[in-house]
């Protein structure tokens, strides 16, 4: 157990997860695993009210409900070490519509802590201000929103520019996982730059 | 006589352009007033004729609806104006159907009217079709259509040239005049 302990390189590290019903469900569900498996504390943070569940989907499959730890409006970015943004149509859809939510975002700068966004969650960035003159991929229909908000975009499995880390869909999972894992054990300004 | 009078646009061809995740009342409200006016409709997908599109009720699957025409193939001449239903799933995959991208494109270089409603003016994006127009949405879309270079504003129909488009369900009456208008 002691081994285990010492083990675990995400201890003490908080990550919060924004998202509400339309949710892709692999995109929370893996990550948040990945991230507990090493040590981290994952935090789900949604408009709705917490103990209210969030309709997940498997593409346009309703699927599991989640229930809500935090509401947006109590959440403070302060708390935490990073920002995880799943996709889903739908789910950033409805963030967007939500002030307190692109408030939330707009709490992590991206020079300075993680944020990563998947699939159709780099949606928010926009509404956050965060895509402009990034470099980032996403799922390809949101490709001329990001490009037309100022991000420089390319057809990668995992982009990484400052703590800004996107991936394009369910099936760039183990590198998008990976890359968070490298960029919370970096210490707050130790930004290396540009990576991909 | 009477028929008659509400026949309006007797012989007049309309094309709707859905996929999956279509929102079914943007689609069904819009075809049975066209097709009560005396419109023939047809539904156009990337999917094949005879497969059935899922529509959707806000997050919840509902009916499905039977393609009549494969969009690979279809030409803008053999319809008088375009309807680009909702449901943010449906437009979300069109977007990257370059054939459905491009029908949209040549009804707009051909000036035929174009009505788009909810999150179906996203497609618009991708035909290059909104630079320098007036236009509404679903609130989600304002700042990717403004970024695309669109002036967007937040009423129930907006009609600009031959582009007309409304924001949400409630706002089909108003839709569905402004097309009838296009068309007579």
């Amino acid at each position: 157990m002691l081994e285990q302990a010492a083990g675990k390189p995400l201890e003490g590290k908080r990550i919060a997860v924004l998202m509400t019903d339309g949710v892709e469900q692999i995109e929370y569900t893996s990550p948040r695993s990945f991230l507990e498996e090493n040590g981290a504390t994952v935090v789900l943070v949604s408009p709705k009210q917490a103990g209210d569940e969030v309709q997940g989907f498997n593409q346009l499959q309703p699927a599991d409900k989640f229930k809500v730890e935090l509401n947006v409006l109590d959440a403070n970015p302060t708390d935490f070490d990073g920002l995880l943004l799943p996709g889903g149509v739908a789910n950033p859809d409805n963030l967007r519509m939500s002030k307190e939510s692109i408030a939330f975002i707009r709490g992590f700068p991206v020079e300075e802590k993680l944020v990563a966004a998947i699939c159709h969650g780099p949606w928010t960035l926009i509404d956050a201000g965060l895509a402009t003159a990034k470099h980032l991929t996403s799922w390809p229909s949101l490709k001329r929103d990001l490009v037309n908000a100022g991000a420089e975009w390319t057809d990668d499995e995992v982009v990484i520019d400052a703590r800004l880390v996107t991936s394009r869909n369910p099936g760039d999972l183990p590198a998008f996982n990976d890359a968070l894992l490298k960029e919370l054990l970096l210490a707050p300004g130790n930004d290396p730059g540009p990576t991909s | 006589m009477q028929q008659t009078a509400s026949q309006a646009l007797q012989g007049k061809r309309v094309a709707i352009l859905m996929t999956d995740g279509v929102e079914q009342v943007e689609y069904t409200g819009p075809r049975s007033f066209l097709e009560e006016q005396g419109a023939s409709v047809t539904l156009l997908s990337p999917k094949a004729p005879g497969e059935a599109i899922q529509g959707f009720d806000h997050m919840t699957p509902d009916q499905t609806f039977k393609v009549e025409q494969d969009v690979r193939g279809a030409s803008h001449a053999d319809f008088d104006a375009l309807v680009l239903p909702g449901g943010v799933a449906n437009p979300d995959q069109l977007r990257l159907s370059s054939e459905s991208i491009a029908f949209i494109h040549d009804f707009g270089m051909a000036n035929k009217p174009i009505a788009a409603i909810c999150h179906g003016p996203w497609t618009l994006i991708d035909a290059e079709l909104v630079t320098n127009r007036r236009m509404t949405s679903w609130p989600t879309l304002q700042v990717d259509l403004e970024n695309a270079g669109a002036k967007w504003s937040d009423e129930q129909v907006v009609v600009d040239g031959k582009l007309v488009t409304s924001r949400k369900p409630d706002d089909i009456p108003a839709f569905n005049q402004a097309i009838l208008s296009q068309l007579q």
